[in-house]
C-alpha cells in the first residue's frame, strides 16, 4: 500500500478502467481538460479523437453495438455535450449501451449561464436511463460504476455523467493499493436479472405454439443484446416455422435457412409482410412493434393470437395486445421454450411453409434506359461479393433500406443501423467504433449522400487512427427517402431535396488521404467493389447513381402491413 | 382521473412524470413530493384518455424501476469503496 496523490479525472479513468473501459472516443474542450490530461500519460485506455462530439456518440454506439461492450463518449461542457445529444438518443432507441462522461463549468458557475455552460442533465433527462452530476471527488467512483451498471441493463441504453471541472482537478491522497484500479468489480458483468419468468405463461405458450397451424416468429434487436443467437437458431430449427426479423433483428437467423423471409416491416419483404396478415400465432421476440414494423396496428396480423418476449415490462401491450407476455432475458426464454417443445410434439407446419413459399416474390427493380447505375444493383454485387465476416454499418435512407433487404448477415452484430431514431450521420462515425473493437474484420460504411455529409469530417479520424475502413457511397444526388415521399404522396414537388450541388467525393476523401474512386456504370462495379473489399488501406468507393430510383415494396403510411406498394403509379 | 404514487429516489422523477404526462397528452392536477426516508414520495394526480393513462403508466414504471436499478448500484458500490 502506497499514498499518493491522484485526481478526479484520474479517479474518472481508474473508474473507467476498473469496468473494462479500453477504448473511449471523444473531443477536448475547457472543462474536460483534466480528463484528457490525465489521458496524456495514461495510456490503458485509447482514447480516439473525433472531429466532432457527435462522431464520438455514434462511435460509442458502433462500437457497443457490435461487442455488447459499453461504449465510453467524453466531451466538454456546454456545446461539447450537447453535440452528443443525438448519438444518446439514438442509443436510447435501439437499446445500446454507452456512457457520456461530460465536463461541466465549475460547481460555484452552474446556473449562471456561465461560458460553456449547458444544464445537459435537464436536456439528456428523457433520452438517457438516467444521469447523473457528481458533486465531489469521492462520489466518482460509484457514480460511474451505477452509470456502467444501468447502462448494461437489464435493458441496455445510455448513461450521462456531468462532471464539474473543479471536481475533475481536485486532488486527495490516496492509498493506493497495486492493481486497485483495476480490480474489475464489474469489469465484465452482464447483468441480465430482473426476469418474472412465470411457468403458467411459459406453459400457455407452448400450449398455444403447439394449437398454431400457421405461426410466424418475428425476432429483434433483444436476441443481440441478449446474445441469443444460437438458442435462436436451436428453438428455430425445432419449430421450422417461418420467420422474419425487424432491421435490428437481421442476423439472429441462420442466413441460409429456407423459413427464413427476411425483414418485415414499412420496407420488407412481400411474403414476411404477407405471412403477418395470414398467420394465427405471431412470437414477437425481443421487439417492441414499432411502428414502422406493423403499419397500422389496428389491422397488424388480426388473425393472430400474440406471445410476446421481452425484458423490459414496459413494451407488453404499449402497442399491440398481447396474449401471453414472457417477461426476461430472450436467451432464458428461447431455452426454455425449446425445452419444453422438446418434449412434446412439434405440430408439422409443412403446409404452412408451403403456403409462405407461394406468398415470395422477388424484390421489384426499377426499369431505366441505357447503361445507368441503380443503387439496387450495386447493393446486390456488395453483397453477393462481401465476405461472410463483413461487419457493415449503414446511414440512414433509401441506402439503408435497400441493404436492408439485401443482406444476409451472419450475426446481428454484423449489421448495425440507427434504426429506431433514424439518425442520417450514424453510418461513418459508427464504423469507426465497430473497426475500433473489431480491428481484424473487414468494417464496411454503407452511407448515402445525403448521410455522409454530416459526418464526413470524420474521415480524419479514420486516417489519424489508420482505420481500414471502407466507404461504399451509394450517390444519388437527392435525399432520395425524402424526395421518394414526395414523388409518392406530396405530387412530385420536390422541396429542398435536390443534392445537384454534391461536392466531388473522391476529391473530398483523397484530401483527406482516404483512396477513392468512382463508377457509374454497370460494367464496372463489379471490379470496383472487389478492389474496396481487398483494400488494406480505408477506401472510399463513389457509386454515381441514378437518381430517381425508390425503394419497393413499400407500405405506405397508413396502410396495413399486407398493402404494399410495388412500384410508382404511373 | 388517476393517482400514481411513486417511490423516487431522485426527486427529479417528478418532473420526469409531469414531463411525461404533458407529452401524453395528459393533463397534472396535483403533485406531491415530500421526502420520505431517504427518498422521496411523489402522489400526482393526472387526467387523460384512457389510453394515454396506460401508457404513461407503464412509462413511470419504467423510469422508476431504472432509478432503483441505478440506485441500489450506486450503493453497492459505495459500500466497498
Amino acid at each position: 500500500m502506497t499514498s499518493q496523490h491522484t485526481s478526479g479525472a484520474q479517479i474518472v479513468l481508474d473508474a473507467l478502467v476498473a469496468e473494462g473501459v479500453d477504448v473511449a472516443f471523444g473531443y477536448p474542450g475547457g472543462t474536460i481538460m483534466p480528463v484528457h490530461d490525465a489521458l496524456f500519460t495514461d495510456h490503458r485506455i485509447r482514447h480516439v479523437l473525433v472531429r466532432h462530439e457527435q462522431g464520438a456518440a455514434f462511435a460509442a454506439g458502433g462500437y457497443a453495438r457490435t461487442t455488447g461492450k459499453v461504449g465510453v463518449c467524453i466531451a466538454t461542457s456546454g456545446p461539447g455535450a450537447t453535440n452528443l445529444v443525438t448519438g444518446i438518443c439514438d442509443a436510447m432507441m435501439d437499446s445500446v449501451p454507452i456512457v457520456a462522461i461530460t465536463g461541466q463549468v465549475r460547481s460555484p458557475l452552474m446556473g449562471t449561464d456561465g461560458f460553456q455552460e449547458a444544464d445537459v442533465a435537464a436536456i439528456t433527462s428523457t433520452i438517457t436511463k438516467r444521469n447523473i452530476i457528481v458533486r465531489d471527488i469521492d462520489s466518482i467512483p460509484a457514480a460511474i460504476h451505477a452509470a456502467f451498471e444501468l447502462a448494461r441493463g437489464p435493458r441496455p441504453g445510455p448513461v450521462l455523467v456531468d462532471i464539474p471541472t473543479d471536481v475533475l482537478r481536485t486532488k486527495i491522497e490516496a492509498h493506493v493499493a497495486p492493481n486497485s484500479a483495476t480490480n474489475g468489480h464489474a469489469a465484465s458483468v452482464h447483468t441480465n436479472g430482473e426476469s418474472d419468468l412465470d411457468d403458467v405463461s411459459v406453459e400457455r405458450a407452448v400450449e398455444l405454439i403447439c394449437e398454431s397451424k400457421r405461426p410466424l416468429v418475428i425476432v429483434g434487436g433483444g436476441a443481440r443484446i441478449s446474445n441469443a443467437v444460437e438458442s435462436y437458431r436451436e428453438f428455430m430449427r425445432l419449430l421450422n416455422a417461418p420467420h422474419t426479423a425487424t432491421i435490428n433483428g437481421l442476423g439472429t437467423a441462420e442466413p441460409q435457412d429456407p423459413s427464413f423471409l427476411g425483414m418485415c416491416g414499412m420496407h420488407g419483404w412481400k411474403a414476411a409482410n404477407k405471412a403477418v396478415g395470414e398467420c394465427d400465432l405471431i412470437l414477437a421476440l425481443g421487439m417492441r412493434f414499432d411502428d414502422r414494423v406493423t403499419g397500422r396496428t389496428d389491422r397488424f396480423a388480426r388473425q393472430a393470437k400474440i406471445i410476446h418476449a421481452d425484458i423490459d415490462a414496459s413494451e407488453f401491450n404499449k402497442i399491440i395486445a398481447v396474449d401471453v407476455a414472457l417477461h426476461g432475458d430472450l436467451d432464458a426464454i428461447l431455452r426454455e421454450l425449446t425445452g419444453r417443445l422438446s418434449d412434446r410434439m412439434v405440430p408439422d407446419f409443412s403446409a404452412w411453409r408451403e403456403r409462405v413459399k407461394e406468398l415470395y416474390a422477388p424484390l421489384p427493380t426499377d426499369r431505366i434506359e441505357g447503361n445507368k447505375l441503380l443503387a439496387t444493383e450495386v447493393l446486390d454485387a456488395f453483397f453477393e461479393l462481401a465476405p461472410s465476416n463483413v461487419v457493415v454499418t449503414v446511414d440512414v435512407g433509401q441506402h439503408q433500406m435497400w441493404a436492408a433487404q439485401r443482406a444476409r448477415p451472419t450475426h446481428p452484430r454484423h449489421f448495425i443501423s440507427s434504426s429506431g431514431l433514424g439518425a442520417m450521420g450514424f453510418g461513418l462515425p459508427a464504423s469507426i467504433g465497430a473497426q475500433m473493437a473489431h480491428p481484424e474484420k473487414p468494417v464496411v460504411a454503407i452511407v448515402g449522400d445525403g448521410g455522409l455529409q454530416m459526418t464526413m469530417n470524420e474521415f480524419a479520424t479514420i486516417i489519424r487512427h489508420e482505420l481500414p475502413v471502407k466507404i461504399l457511397l451509394i450517390d444519388n444526388r437527392n435525399l432520395g427517402m425524402v424526395r421518394q415521399w414526395q414523388q409518392l404522396f406530396y405530387e412530385k414537388r420536390y422541396s429542398a431535396t435536390d443534392l445537384y450541388d454534391n461536392p466531388d467525393f473522391v476529391a473530398v476523401a483523397k484530401a483527406y488521404g482516404i483512396e477513392a474512386m468512382a463508377v457509374d456504370n454497370a460494367g464496372d462495379l463489379r471490379p470496383a467493389i472487389e478492389t474496396l473489399l481487398h483494400s488494406e488501406r480505408p477506401m472510399l468507393l463513389h457509386a454515381k447513381c441514378f437518381p430517381l430510383e425508390c425503394v419497393f415494396p413499400m407500405i405506405p403510411a397508413g396502410a396495413a402491413i399486407d398493402e404494399m406498394i410495388d412500384g410508382a403509379p404511373v | 382521473m388517476t393517482t400514481i404514487s411513486v417511490e423516487m429516489s431522485d426527486a427529479r422523477l417528478g418532473a420526469r412524470i409531469i414531463n411525461m404526462a404533458y407529452r401524453f397528452n395528459c393533463q397534472t392536477h396535483e403533485v406531491h413530493i415530500e421526502p420520505a426516508a431517504g427518498s422521496y414520495a411523489g402522489r400526482f394526480v393526472i387526467a387523460g384518455e384512457p389510453d394515454a393513462l396506460r401508457r404513461l403508466l407503464m412509462a413511470v414504471e419504467k423510469v422508476v424501476r431504472d432509478d432503483r436499478w441505478m440506485d441500489a448500484a450506486a450503493e453497492r458500490k459505495a459500500a466497498y469503496t
